[in-house]
């Protein structure tokens, strides 16, 4: 198993988490954000029914303490993190803050999103020894890799990739008062939206390409040799379906998976001997370490 | 490594991080095929199925100040669709007397929830005023605007040739 530069690694991830968060503030995901809503809806999720009935949300939402401090804790826990990525306790409680806003952040959305990569990518640096951070990690790439192509094999089974108005009646029913609201002020975005809409044919013919695209995916479970490709894929994929499906976010949410795909021994080589070179810049040489 | 020597590897070292693993993938093929979300198990197969032609959509429209609020124009996305989700919520729970349509779905099945999950899914306080009051902190968090009036509309939406109303439901209207 090729065992990765942890300290590196858990950098590269939090110094997108930093980013992550910071735009996080802008779309209102923080705690402090909603404003006391009135409503949660756990729908069937048993582990929200528990998160609940334990009052965990409803303590961190009410109070008005408990939700800044937590937001603040849990960027200030990322800064932290990005200078001692060794801390693994620090990363624990990072993560733990990081799945409370995430799911209070989802009852009260009253909808579950299944962009969660930025959940799996923390979890690696938990671990104490750097064997168990690389199994974890690869294991987290195997997951992302088995989750593409599942999701392109389900739309061949259960007959989405034959139903030629599907992209057009998925666009619709996604963003019909996103479009609804932008009447008159169409965008470059808005126009193919309505194009898609339209032309039924163009939008099914994207439907199949991504999921074939998807479907490419199931590669990356044999091999590691294709990952540059499938990181192309990768992007493409949802650089397209936030142009189309709005889907800001949450796109971001799921971006955290470029981590799995990127060479990281090329990266923290190219920094290591780039910086190793330049001895006077010792904080960079820290960095590349 | 491939997805074999990561579970015959795994297998060797841990055999609680191995059986976690299976798990988690085998997990995700079952909601997938359910289509539930029980986390830490997600259902990916949304936008697999089928989506049904309709004449129209269902959705909510907000008035502030006597006109329309256009929330995805004036607040960020997330937000904006908070408030789509939430109101949409809201009209499905006044129309079900304040019982989540989950509850009732399962009801109509015959599956009655123990006492103790109604705190989960029945909403006996929640009136028009209050949720009025959220609307408005939580846009005024964001948004510039003296909202002295909001109005919640139930509304249809048809795509032919653009967007267009073609039937509007009052909800209720609150005045600060």
């Amino acid at each position: 198993m090729p065992l990765l530069n942890r300290n590196f690694v858990t950098r590269f991830i939090f110094i997108l988490f930093f980013i992550y968060l910071i735009l996080l503030y802008y779309e209102g995901g923080y705690i402090h954000q909603f404003q006391k809503p009135l409503m949660m809806a756990p729908m069937l999720n048993v582990t929200y029914w528990a998160f609940l009935l334990l009052q965990i949300p409803q303590f961190f939402i009410n109070s008005f303490w408990a939700g800044y401090v937590a937001d603040i804790a849990l960027f200030t826990l990322c800064v932290v993190i990005i200078f001692k990525p060794q801390n693994f306790h620090l990363i624990i409680l990072y993560n733990i803050l990081l799945w409370i806003n995430f799911m209070s952040f989802c009852l009260v959305f009253s909808y579950q999103p299944h962009a969660i990569a930025m959940l799996l990518v923390g979890i690696p640096s938990m671990l104490k020894t750097d064997k168990n951070f690389s199994l974890v990690f690869w294991g987290i790439r195997l997951w992302a890799c088995f989750l593409y192509f599942q999701v392109g094999f389900m739309k061949i089974i259960k007959g989405g990739v034959f139903f030629s108005n599907q992209m057009a009646n998925a666009t619709k029913s996604t963003i019909l008062l996103n479009l609804h609201h932008s009447s008159g002020t169409e965008g470059i975005r808005q126009k193919v939206q309505y194009m898609l809409i339209e032309h039924v044919d163009i939008a099914q013919l994207l439907y199949v390409g991504a999921s074939t695209m998807q479907i490419c995916f199931i590669v990356g479970l044999f091999t590691r040799r294709y990952d540059l490709i499938l990181l192309i894929l990768f992007l493409l994929f949802h650089f397209t379906l936030f142009f189309m499906l709005n889907m800001e976010l949450f796109m971001i949410n799921q971006f955290f998976f470029v981590c799995c795909f990127l060479p990281w021994h090329k990266i923290s080589d190219f920094f290591e001997n780039t910086f190793n070179k330049r001895k006077k810049n010792s904080f960079l040489k820290e960095f590349a370490n | 490594m491939s997805l074999f020597s990561f579970f015959n590897y795994s297998f060797r070292q841990s055999k609680i991080f191995f059986w976690i693993s299976v798990i988690i993938f085998t997990g995700s093929i079952f909601t997938a095929f359910l289509t539930i979300t029980i986390w830490p198990f997600f259902n990916y197969s949304m936008y697999a199925y089928p989506i049904k032609d309709e004449a129209s959509h269902t959705t909510t429209e907000l008035i502030i100040n006597d006109e329309v609020f256009l929330f995805y124009k004036h607040l960020p996305y997330v937000m904006a669709t908070t408030i789509e989700n939430e109101t949409n919520f809201y009209v499905n729970l006044k129309e079900n007397n304040f019982e989540d349509p989950f509850l009732i779905k399962l009801k109509k099945r015959g599956i009655t929830l123990p006492k103790f999950t109604d705190k989960l899914f029945k909403y006996p306080h929640l009136n028009d005023r209050d949720f009025s009051i959220w609307l408005k902190r939580y846009i005024q968090n964001r948004y510039d605007i003296d909202i002295k009036t909001i109005t919640l509309n139930k509304i249809q939406i048809s795509f032919t040739p653009f967007t267009t109303v073609i039937r509007r439901q009052n909800i209720f209207t609150t005045t600060f």
